[in-house]
């Protein structure tokens, strides 16, 4: 048993460093992952153009959260997938549009948010699910979504230099299920430690449609827009860090409130770092 | 005594057990049932929350109120929320003290001489169609009633030294006799529309949560 552990072992190994003269193989590690911790920064700047330079200022919010979680492997499958549990180990959050009161309530309760979702060695996850959420409306910030917009999915064969692939991936919301189209390129390779690098350019694109059935509906004025880079570690199968900045233009219609906000400007820096 | 878990769709909470303690979430599907006997008291952890999915009725008496109070009095606990949807709710004689929220969401119901007590959101209404509230107390709340969007329909509700007594956002209606909203610290009636219209903004507070947890 110790004999065939060793060996698949082995084989994963192999597997997650090949490279075949210029082209490399980037897989995940869904067999004998490590446990990691994730440390998540996420800050969302929205602004709202003043009407006119005379009678009004712009309008802005600026908020901040910082998560450090555990990611750890539960259960590797035959098809080459694994379940993993994402563990949240804390919380710091800041807003300058809630109450200090609100601050310690929101990191409360997102520490107790553990999530399990089900990944491919492509990075192609599914399932990701929060059970029983303590949060709800406008008081739910979304981690799964943050995590899945700079999650790499990776080309599934052996790629060259340069070479670029594209995907498509599902990310659940408020307003359903937002398809997000996402774009590579494998821009360097490198060995730092003993460890093979690949840095991988990350652009995504996507529509926020507005949800029929809410009294507040945010739809996005063409595509809402992300670039960044992937260090992935080729060695252990690992995100090593990812940076992101998605920004875009959003109409708000507040049906209640009978307040229609026509051009939300907004940035979403993201930065994901982890450690073995 | 333990929070009993759920177990084939029901919770039975007995005086002859009370208090009882509950650490963490209870969540209730809409297929699950609370049955709550009068005078049982649930003290609640700082992790603690209530969530009905379905139908729900907490039946206390006059004399024997049922009791959600934290367990450390200086700690605040999650609170009570009523997600429901078309199954209405019936809670009458209860006392809900220290949590952080109380909530209405996407909801209908009554509340019959429930006092919300020492919460920093004593009952927050979102979304919802209508809501009842009779010979209902809220005192020493940090904000004593929210309404984001709905409308509640109130008689003989008392809304006093509480640090802000109703806080009215655009969408949301109350209806009822406002001179029992009084001798509340700050303001005993807030109005955002007309708050921000005075400082020459346009986005309420809940455009920008729906742009923080959507975007």
């Amino acid at each position: 048993m110790n004999f065939f552990k060793l060996f698949t072992g082995s084989v994963a190994l192999f597997a997650l460093c090949a490279c075949d003269g210029n082209e490399f193989t980037l897989s995940f590690n869904t067999q004998n992952a490590q446990q990691q911790t994730y440390f998540l920064e996420s800050s969302l700047n929205a602004i709202l153009p003043a009407m006119d330079s005379v009678s009004a200022t712009p309008e802005a919010m600026n908020t901040h959260l910082e998560v450090r979680a555990t990611n750890s492997l539960l259960t590797a499958y035959d098809d080459g997938s694994a379940k993993f549990q994402l563990k949240i180990d804390s919380v710091d959050y800041k807003s300058d549009k809630r109450t200090v009161e609100e601050f310690s309530s929101m990191e409360r309760y997102m520490s107790t948010e553990h999530f399990q979702f089900k990944m491919s060695s492509d990075g192609t996850i599914r399932d990701a699910v929060i059970e029983d959420s303590v949060m709800m409306g406008t008081e739910a910030l979304d981690l799964i979504r943050i995590f899945l917009k700079v999650q790499p999915l990776l080309p599934g064969k052996p790629v060259k230099l340069g070479e670029t692939w594209e995907r498509s991936v599902e990310i659940p919301g408020n307003s359903g299920k937002t398809v997000v189209y996402k774009s590579f390129t494998l821009e360097d390779h490198y060995v730092h430690d003993g460890i093979q690098m690949a840095k991988i350019g990350m652009n995504l694109k996507y529509r926020e449609v507005a949800d029929s059935t809410s009294d507040l509906r945010m739809e996005s004025k063409g595509f809402i827009v992300g670039s960044g880079s992937i260090l992935f570690d080729m060695t252990n199968g690992v995100i090593s860090s990812v940076k992101m900045e998605v920004t875009g233009d959003l109409s708000v219609n507040d049906i209640v409130a009978d307040n229609v906000i026509p051009d939300m400007h907004v940035i979403q820096k993201i930065k994901l770092r982890s450690e073995i | 005594m333990p929070f009993p878990p759920i177990e084939n769709g029901k919770v039975k909470l007995v005086v002859a057990d009370s208090p009882y303690l509950l650490e963490q979430g209870a969540v209730f599907s809409a297929k699950d049932t609370l049955e709550i006997e009068p005078g049982v008291t649930v003290l609640m952890g700082e992790y603690a929350k209530l969530m009905f999915r379905g139908s729900v009725k907490i039946i206390g008496t006059e004399a024997a109120p049922v009791v959600f109070r934290s367990a450390d009095s200086i700690k605040s606990w999650n609170g009570v929320h009523f997600v429901s949807a078309n199954r209405p709710f019936e809670i009458k004689n209860l006392i809900i003290e220290n949590a952080f929220r109380n909530t209405v969401f996407r909801s209908k119901g009554i509340f019959e001489n429930v006092k919300f007590v020492n919460n920093y959101y004593g009952l927050w209404i979102d979304d919802v169609p209508e809501v009842f509230l009779a010979r209902c107390e809220f005192v020493r709340n940090r904000f004593a009633l929210s309404i984001r969007a709905g409308q509640v329909v109130s008689a003989d509700t008392k809304i006093n030294d509480n640090v802000y007594g109703l806080y009215l956002e655009p969408g949301g209606k109350f209806d009822g006799d406002k001179t029992l909203i009084k001798d509340n610290l700050e303001a005993d009636v807030r109005n955002e529309a007309e708050e921000l219209a005075a400082q020459g903004k346009r986005v309420n507070r809940n455009i920008w949560h729906r742009i923080e947890t959507s975007f």
